[in-house]
């Protein structure tokens, strides 16, 4: 009795079998597609020129390391008070570098990568410079913005 | 001498209102101070508990006559030195300013109807005007002015006005007011209060310009900031009028006949040109911005979320407050930069709903491609079904 | 739809033993009976669309107080396809309470529920209260106005239920009032605890069905057809056609997703819970204050976990499945009925 559906395969059977798997196929890409574009991952708005805080925050000759769109940016101030601010992403393995008063360069920890305080790449395996953000102090607050 | 106020122990046993009254009011107005008392204005003495406390030789006063009442309240309220010690936040200018007004100067010649102190601010009742019941809070002060100067048999020995108060209602400014608007202008914001002057024709521009600032530099860079003066005309009120001054936005700049330009330029062939650009600018901007904003309504009203709508509509406000000013300086190549920005603002709004009808217009087109396969799904399983039964029914057990 | 044709074994099923599977599935039968009999297959592919969409929404919801109802918004205008996905999960939710209750009203009415499947009665109901417990939180999470006053409203309704109320109301709001912790304890509950207990109890429930076949007692010798092909062919179509009508509610009948909540704001007028709490909503709103000595709500909120328990107690009350039962059944569908359609005027 329970074979009883074993019959010998008519063509209508086969064919409506075939329907059947056509379509649900079909209404799984329909479900599919809608998910597949939902949870693609969406681009970040950029928030713009960020304030990263008041010109007295950074002392003469230090490197700080703050967030840009959520993502860390050196801002190094010279001895004689200008600012310079880098992408703290290292340019070999995107580990977050950091600003070394006593030597006087950035080093990336992960792989000893070495950069210049002009962020161009001087020893170890970083391939290119240190990507340059551009900031302006307007009324005592620093603010960067991308290049 | 302090604390000791038998004037109104005594007088609140009398039996006489007229009597009785002041004394209830005074215990709860700003003067109930021990320090300032019924004799601070009454003079007598309050130590006295018979009749011989209103003795005329210790400069009792009974009731000071209109003309005397400034200068009893003065006494106080102008000496620094007292007020510092009462009540170091009040000013003591009113005296000064009021001597100077309008008010003042009428009162001093013997108006008995000229307001002086006691007519606005109260008399034994007097409460500060931070009070929401004092008469010069701001809430009330329209109707306190209003109450003298809409009576058109007071004002008859005057020969002025006495429409200011219902054209203020319906002006742009009093709507903003009743609407509870803390920046709208009631009377004195323009007029002062103690030194209640109407502002003429040389003055006006700088009552308006208080708050109106940037429209106020813009005119002064346009060409009838200097014709006016010429001539004598108010500023502002040549085109906006003062107590009903309309919305901006239905004035009319044109050439057409119950435009402003036309009742002074109706035959000067230069001046029209121009405003007829300019109308034709503003119009353009009216109409694209009135466009934008119902494009966000039906956008809204469909059910549709549109991300950025708020931000877009405010870009569009601010940018259409900013040609509004400008249009003072009456140069339509000044009209073209918040134009731009206008436009910006709007093709920002369109794009942004475009793009959310786009994305349903898309879902829709995806939702019937999805019906139409479930449909064929739905349908081959249902045949399938029916082909089981027939099978069946034709012998299989 | 594979090996529909029987002919020997495909690859892969001789590596799951098809043909095993396939011989128990065909030897099980079960009643041909109308639609009724496809409602907990019905359920349960809601339920799989609502931890579908849901697992999608979470992708993009913040749950805090500050962020939730933005976040939602951004889900609906910004992410493609955003407003279809939560659109799926509302309207599911709202239709898979709908099939809960059918499914137990048809339970009811052919007195399914007597012995020996109390077993699956009880599972079935445990997983109607989880349910209505993932729509109440649920409700909460877009922070919106309207899920403001539902959480307010309806967890201090449960602080009048009898012995367990001020732990409920307390438990309900995470805390004493409708605050942050609210939002954060009704998400906890909505996207882990519940839905984790929910799919524990559908195994369970399946298989006190499985091993008790829920034939009726009035039906026993009915026409029948095995579980594979025929009824799942029968039960693939009715799933087909529910996708369908969630889809087309998910398009055309857009839930709006509200104004975000601001407890300075007052209250929306003309707030209503949702429908499966209507007909309560309208007695409490037209019961005298007092009953019975007792408060009007309290009284009626036990009134109510009174009917809940007889429910419950069914298999125990009437062992037989009686036809009293069911009369009883549709008076009380038909009151409310008519209960929720008054609270709509």
């Amino acid at each position: 009795m329970s074979n009883d559906d074993r019959a010998p395969t008519a063509p209508r059977r086969d064919f409506l079998g075939m329907a059947v798997g056509a379509s649900a196929t079909a209404v799984a890409a329909a479900i599919g597609y809608p998910v597949a574009r939902f949870v693609e991952p969406r681009p970040m708005p950029s928030s713009g020129p960020t304030l990263v805080g008041k010109v007295e925050d950074f002392a003469l000759g230090t490197g700080k390391t703050v967030l840009v769109d959520e993502k860390p940016v050196l801002l190094l101030r010279s001895a004689d008070g200008h600012f310079r601010a880098f992408s703290a992403i290292c340019t070999h393995l995107q580990c977050v570098v950091g600003y070394s008063a006593e030597r006087n360069q950035i080093e990336c920890p992960c792989h000893k990568g070495v950069y210049s305080v002009e962020g161009v790449n001087i020893a170890g395996p970083p391939p290119r410079p240190l990507e340059e953000l551009v900031v302006s102090v307007r009324e005592g607050s620093v603010i960067v913005s991308e290049a | 001498m302090e604390g000791i106020n038998t004037c109104a122990t005594c007088h609140a046993t009398l039996t006489d209102a007229k009597l009785r009254g002041p004394a209830k009011d005074y215990v709860t107005s700003a003067h109930r101070d021990e320090r300032i008392g019924c004799v601070g204005c009454h003079k007598g003495d309050p130590r006295d508990p018979t009749v011989g406390a209103h003795a005329r030789a210790l400069g009792f006063i009974a009731h000071p006559a209109q003309s005397e009442v400034a200068g009893i309240c003065g006494g106080c309220h102008a000496d620094a030195d007292f007020i510092r010690h009462v009540n170091a936040r009040l000013p003591v200018g009113q005296y000064a300013l009021y001597s100077l007004s309008l008010h003042g100067r009428l009162a001093a010649g013997g108006d008995e109807r000229a307001p002086t102190c006691a007519t606005c601010h109260g008399k034994h009742d007097v409460l500060p005007p931070a009070s929401p019941k004092s008469p010069v809070n701001r809430a009330n002060v329209h109707k306190l002015c209003g109450g003298c100067h809409s009576d058109a048999k007071r004002m008859s020995p005057y020969q002025i006005r006495t429409d200011q108060l219902s054209k203020w209602e319906k002006s742009v400014h009093g709507l903003a007011f009743k609407k509870g608007n803390p920046n709208a202008p009631t009377c004195n914001s323009c007029h002062g209060a103690h030194s209640a002057t109407p502002p003429d024709a040389s003055s006006v521009a700088r009552a308006c310009g208080r708050c109106h600032e940037e429209e106020l530099a813009l005119f002064e860079q346009s060409p009838h900031s200097k014709g006016f003066r010429r001539r004598g005309l108010a500023e502002c009120v040549a085109c906006h009028s003062n107590h009903d001054v309309a919305p901006a936005s239905s004035l009319h700049v044109g050439v057409t006949p119950d435009a402003m330009c036309t009742k002074c330029h109706a035959n000067d062939e230069k001046p029209m040109k121009v405003a007829d650009t300019i109308a034709g600018l503003l119009r353009g901007a009216r109409d694209r911005s009135a466009a934008a904003r119902a494009t966000l309504a039906r956008a809204r009203d469909a059910g549709l979320v549109v991300p950025g709508s708020s931000f877009a509509l405010d870009q569009l406000s601010t940018a259409e407050l900013k040609l509004r000013a400008v249009v003072h300086t009456l140069d339509p190549m000044r009209l073209e930069a918040p134009i731009a920005s206008i436009d910006r603002a709007v093709a920002e709004a369109e794009k942004l709903v475009s793009d959310v009808e786009t994305t349903r217009k898309t879902e829709r087109r995806g939702y019937y491609v999805a019906l139409t396969v479930a449909g064929l799904l739905f349908l081959s399983l249902l045949l399938k079904s029916l082909e089981l039964d027939r099978r069946r029914r034709q012998g299989t057990p | 739809m594979m090996g529909t044709d029987g002919q020997g074994s495909s690859w892969l099923g001789a590596r799951i033993g098809w043909d095993a599977i396939r011989a128990t599935l065909s030897a099980q039968r079960v009643a041909r009976r109308n639609f009724s009999h496809f409602l907990g297959g019905i359920t349960l592919l809601l339920f799989l669309l609502e931890v579908g969409s849901g697992v999608l929404v979470l992708l993009y919801y913040r749950p805090d107080v500050a962020q939730a109802h933005a976040s939602l918004e951004r889900i609906v205008g910004e992410v493609p396809y955003g407003d279809l996905i939560r659109n799926v999960h509302a309207w599911s939710s709202d239709l898979l309470v709908l099939s809960l209750v059918a499914h137990m009203f048809t339970v009811v009415v052919r007195g399914s529920f007597r012995s020996p499947r109390e077993l699956s009665w009880w599972s079935g109901q445990a997983l109607l209260v989880l349910c209505i417990g993932l729509a109440f939180t649920g409700a909460i999470l877009p922070w919106s106005q309207e899920a403001y006053l539902q959480a307010r409203v309806g967890s201090e309704l449960a602080r009048y239920v009898p012995f367990v109320g001020n732990w409920l109301h307390h438990f309900l709001r995470g805390g004493d009032e409708v605050t942050s912790s609210t939002l954060q304890h009704a998400f906890g509950f909505h996207v882990a605890a519940l839905p984790a207990a929910v799919t524990a109890l559908i195994f369970l429930h399946l298989f006190f069905v499985q091993r008790r076949a829920a034939t009726t007692p009035r039906d026993d010798d009915a026409p029948t057809m095995p579980v594979y092909p025929d009824f799942l062919v029968r039960q693939a179509a009715a799933w087909t056609a529910t996708f369908v009508v969630v889809m087309t509610l998910a398009i055309f009948a857009q839930r709006s997703v509200g104004v975000a909540a601001d407890p300075r704001l007052p209250s929306v007028v003309g707030a209503r819970p949702p429908w499966y709490f209507l007909a309560f909503h309208h007695v409490v709103r037209v019961a005298p204050r007092d009953l019975l000595g007792m408060d009007g709500a309290r009284f009626l909120v036990a009134a109510m976990c009174g009917v809940g328990l007889a429910v419950v107690a069914l298999p125990l009350l009437d062992r037989r499945g009686s036809r009293l039962t069911a009369y009883l059944a549709w008076i009380f569908l038909l009151a409310c009925a008519l209960l929720s359609a008054y609270a709509l005027t």
